[in-house]
């Protein structure tokens, strides 16, 4: 599958998940800032990627949910060392500095965007 | 003017127990009703345990009823049950008063413990992976027993409970998901303030223990997946928690005017003081940081009452052991009470009885009163690690005497439906 | 007790004769039927194929949150469009009305499950030709929209109505099947009334034209089966009725407190006068049958609550569903209760033209009896060609009437015996 394929079926997944239009949909729109997606949206997400790429996504491996409920990340709400190291790992692509600075948990989501969930696609269709 | 409504009988169908004095020991005693899913095969589910109500009979049903148990969805045995206690609780089974003025209103959802037609007729028609119209027809024909299906109407326990009880005043059922039995006792105390009825039997009965129920939780993951540990799975307020539990059960009142239970010397457990309503107008399944609609609800029901937050002396949260549940709670009592927050108990007996969803609020509402009644508050089990976010009185694991003059009730539904309820005692009742 | 009262100020609804209030009067007082074959599904294999649908209704043109359809059966789509229609007819600005006195209840219809979204799942938890609870907690499971739920609970036209034009006050969804409309504007009545809330949009939605829901009632013996003539088939008080139509729709009105309405010099269509409620302990559902009270009582206590004599009504819009027994019932409960003025009322029934829109019923019936006071006209009992037996009120068969209607009841009656009445004065 070429880079391009998959991002149009990422493509396809957020049109149909977030019902938003085509042009919304560039490879840096956040999904939460942008997009308008809500928690429930994420597991739609999923869902709708599941079937389209014809494969099995593991819980919290590309919204890393887990990582918001992991003993000691969390204080205060918001990410402690041990959690934000986590993201790191579990998020390599992304440029977290932004969350480094103000690393509240509600700012998570607002790193999910368009193409991180491509890249992920990418790695798992190889 | 307008008329006063007291509490004269109370029943309660919980996994706990059947019976008033059961739950309350149970309740005390910080006992978990919630174990392994037993009335169906839920080995495959991610989530495999519940709080299931044992050992309803027949002979808990009203007479004319007994017959027809097998014949009945769990909602309508449960308000039954419930139902009966309550009047025979009120003195009021057997006594002569005005059936025209004595009317039903329940919260109460669909039911489907009779859940094998519906998977036999989809499977008698299939074609592949979908459904052949033309094969339906008969599948449906030899699978469907159109009397049940009708029983699985949510509004059939509160006919039910009219025709057992001969209560021939105003019916009606409301279906405001987590919200609706605290819904139904508020409509039902302003039918009686306004003069249309004298006695309401209302409150709320509910299951949703059974394959598509779980099915529908577990897909929105909002349930707790501690299937090795049933009794520790509700954990309102504890950092551990990973979702509600599914209970089910019903909650039934006898709400009588005031002048009307005097006149006749009848037992007064408390008097609905305020009820209080509000939206979120937020999202569809996002409840707000801020719990506006929460506050809006407690502050309405405060209102109504003509008190103050200091006058209350007991929360019973509606503290369903979700993530976010709990922390917007907690920030909403904190800004409705703000200091006195701290000094109210406040615990949330879904830590037992798991969340009846439609019926939790009837439970939690006579979990109110008993409270006013006898001193004692029960507490919130399976606090063993404190959330930041959470930093309340939530009584935690054993019960605590306490005098109680005023209780208030939460209940907030899936959809944004906030409804509270107070409920006040005092000598001046008695 | 209260000198604070209730009148209407905006009308919305999608119903078989149309969407809109103008289409929607236009196919009342034209007599037209809304009654066809049923497209929604193939439904040529069984018994009953007809249906009133509603045609040509694009949600899209509604629900302004577009990511909210997903979220949405039919009858949430159709509540929605509903309140969008009555808020827009009603003049509110609403950015600019508190947000804290605005309420919403609907009456909703049960969740009417679908098989076409359980089919792959059940497919996979086949085992042997049985199904298999065991496979399908797992690979059942797998093969769902995890928004599955969200789709099934009726409170969610509400919500969703509550989240569209920011209403923070009291939301509740009854369910109370045929009688459900009915209760929703009358419970919101009485809480514009005790000062709950200063606007409430009220209605009701169903939307359950589907497959087993048709097996269903098909069995229950309650649906016409004139699948030849679809126009001719919903026919009340006709001696060759033979059930039932199902429908689909909702409305939504605007009720409004008296005094803030005329402040705002709104359009007002009427006053919510009177509302009743009550049960019957012998439905339809239980041996024995006929003779019932529970429908005169629901009438009568509306006309006390309205605090008028039985002669004073002009029209009523009977719940008439063309099941043979029970345009019995209701013609016997009407006479009971209007004695001799029941001869010189004039009552119909415009399931005649639409169908039996369950949850919805009571609120497109209102809607379209406010309709008729406001336009002059009774809108008819179509197909009424022979009165049946026990059936002997003037029903104003086959065209509309002109009428002079000062006030109007308009009577819903659920199959398990919740009863709903209310009566509509016209603002002189």
């Amino acid at each position: 599958m070429t880079d391009q394929e998959i991002f149009g079926k990422v493509k396809e997944c957020l049109i149909d998940a977030l019902g938003v239009e085509d042009d919304e949909v560039g490879p840096e729109a956040t999904l939460v800032g942008d997009l308008g997606a809500e928690s429930i949206d994420f597991l739609d997400i999923i869902f709708r990627l599941e079937k389209v790429f014809d494969m099995k996504i593991p819980r919290g491996d590309l919204f890393p949910e887990d990582i918001l409920l992991g003993e000691g990340n969390i204080e205060d709400g918001k990410l402690t060392e041990k959690g934000l190291a986590q993201v790191r790992e579990k998020l390599s692509s992304l440029d977290i500095s932004k969350l480094e600075k103000n690393p509240r948990v509600s700012q998570i989501s607002n790193l999910f965007t368009v193409k991180m969930i491509a890249d992920y696609m990418k790695s798992k269709v190889g | 003017m307008r008329k006063r409504v007291v509490v004269t009988g109370i029943g309660m169908v919980t996994p706990l127990g059947i019976g008033v004095e059961e739950n309350w020991r149970a309740l005390l005693e910080g006992k978990s009703g919630i174990g392994t899913i037993t009335s169906f095969d839920a080995s495959s589910f991610p989530t495999r345990i519940a709080g299931e109500v044992r050992g309803l009979e027949p002979a808990h049903l009203p007479g004319g009823y007994a017959g027809d148990f097998d014949r009945l969805e769990k909602n309508s045995r449960f308000a039954l049950a419930a139902g009966r206690m309550a009047l025979a609780d009120a003195g009021l089974l057997e006594d002569s008063f005005d059936r025209d003025r004595f009317g039903v209103y329940l919260g109460s959802g669909e039911a489907h413990c009779f859940f094998a037609p519906l998977f036999d007729m989809i499977t008698g028609s299939l074609d592949g992976s979908a459904i052949s119209m033309s094969k339906f027809p008969a599948a449906a024909r030899s699978a469907m027993d159109p009397v049940l299906e009708l029983e699985q109407q949510s509004y059939a326990p509160a006919r039910h409970l009219a025709r057992a009880f001969g209560a021939r005043g105003p019916n009606s059922c409301c279906l405001t998901a987590c919200a609706a039995s605290s819904q139904a006792l508020g409509e039902a105390t302003e039918i009686i303030r306004r003069g249309d009825a004298v006695v309401m039997l209302s409150g709320g009965s509910h299951s949703m223990i059974y394959p598509l129920g779980l099915m529908g939780f577990s897909l929105l993951r909002a349930i707790s997946t501690r299937n090795e540990e049933p009794e520790k799975a509700s954990r309102p307020f504890d950092a551990d928690r990973d979702g509600f539990v599914i209970g089910e059960g019903s909650g039934i009142l006898v709400l009588e005017e005031m002048e009307h239970a005097r006149e006749r010397g009848a037992e007064i457990y408390g008097e609905i003081g305020g009820y209080g309503a509000s939206s979120d107008a937020y999202r569809v399944t996002d409840v707000p940081p801020d719990g506006h609609g929460a506050i809006a609800a407690m502050r309405a029901a405060l209102s109504d009452a003509v008190l103050a937050p200091a006058d209350i002396g007991y929360i019973n949260a509606h503290g369903t052991s979700t993530l976010i549940n709990d922390v917007v709670e907690t920030t909403a009592i904190k800004e409705v009470f703000g200091e006195e927050a701290y000094r109210i108990p406040v615990s949330s007996t879904k830590s037992m009885t798991g969340h009846l969803i439609a019926a939790a609020g009837a439970i939690e509402l006579i979990a109110c009163l008993l409270v006013l009644r006898h001193g004692v508050i029960p507490p919130t089990i399976n606090q063993e690690r404190s959330d930041p976010g959470c930093d309340l009185d939530y009584v935690p694991n054993a019960a605590r005497e306490h005098a109680v003059a005023a209780a208030l009730s939460n209940s907030f539904g899936f959809g944004g439906q906030n409804i509270c309820l107070i409920v006040t005692g005092g000598e001046e009742l008695r | 007790m209260t000198d604070r009262r209730v009148v209407v100020t905006g009308l919305g609804v999608v119903a078989p004769l149309g969407i809109g209030r103008d289409a929607f009067w236009e196919g009342l007082a034209s007599a037209r039927s809304g009654v066809g074959p049923i497209t929604r599904f193939d439904a040529s294999s069984f018994e009953v194929r007809i249906a009133a649908e509603v045609r040509d209704f694009n949600p899209k043109e509604y629900v302004t949150q577009r990511k909210s359809l997903k979220l949405m059966k039919d009858d949430m789509k159709m509540a929605v469009a509903a309140a969008k229609l009555a808020v827009e007819d009603s003049g509110l600005d609403f950015p600019a009305v508190e947000p804290e006195r605005v309420g919403v209840v609907i009456g909703a219809g049960m969740l009417a499950i679908d098989i076409v979204e359980l089919a792959r799942a059940v497919s996979v938890s086949v085992d042997n030709g049985v199904f298999d609870t065991g496979l399908f907690g797992a690979e059942g499971l797998a093969n769902m929209v995890p928004i599955w739920l969200l789709k099934q609970l009726p409170n969610m036209s509400a919500s969703h109505i509550s989240i569209a034009y920011n209403a923070l006050g009291i939301s509740n969804t009854i369910t109370a099947g045929a009688a459900a409309g009915a209760q929703a504007i009358g419970e919101s009545f009485r809480i514009i009334e005790r000062g709950g809330a200063d606007i409430v949009l009220a209605g009701g939605t169903e939307a359950n034209i589907t497959p087993r829901t048709l097996i269903r009632d098909t069995m229950l013996g309650e649906l016409s089966r004139r699948n030849d003539d679809p126009e001719g088939a919903s026919r009340p008080f006709d001696r060759d009725r033979d059930g039932r139509v199902l429908g689909e729709g909702a409305a939504v009105l605007v009720l409004e407190e008296r005094g803030r309405a005329l402040r705002r010099g709104a359009r007002i269509y009427a006053e919510l006068a009177g509302y009743g409620s009550s049960v019957s302990m012998r439905g339809r559902r239980d041996s024995g049958g006929g003779g019932d009270d529970g429908k005169a009582s629901s009438m009568m206590r509306a006309l006390d609550d309205a605090r008028c004599s039985p002669d004073v009504i002009d029209y009523i819009s009977a719940h008439g569903d063309g099941i043979p027994e029970d345009d019995v019932m209701e013609t016997a409960a009407i006479k009971a209760v209007f004695k001799e003025h029941a001869r010189e009322l004039a009552v119909s029934s415009v399931k005649s033209m639409m169908g039996d829109l369950g949850a919805a019923a009571g609120a497109v019936e209102a809607l379209a009896t406010i309709l008729g006071m406001w336009h002059g006209v009774i809108p008819p009992t179509i197909n009424l060609d022979h009165p049946g037996a026990g059936c002997d009120l003037d029903y104003v068969p086959h065209d509309a009437r002109e009428a002079d209607i000062r006030l109007a009841m308009s009577n819903s009656f659920s199959r398990f015996g919740q009863n709903a009445t209310l009566i509509f004065r016209r603002m002189s």
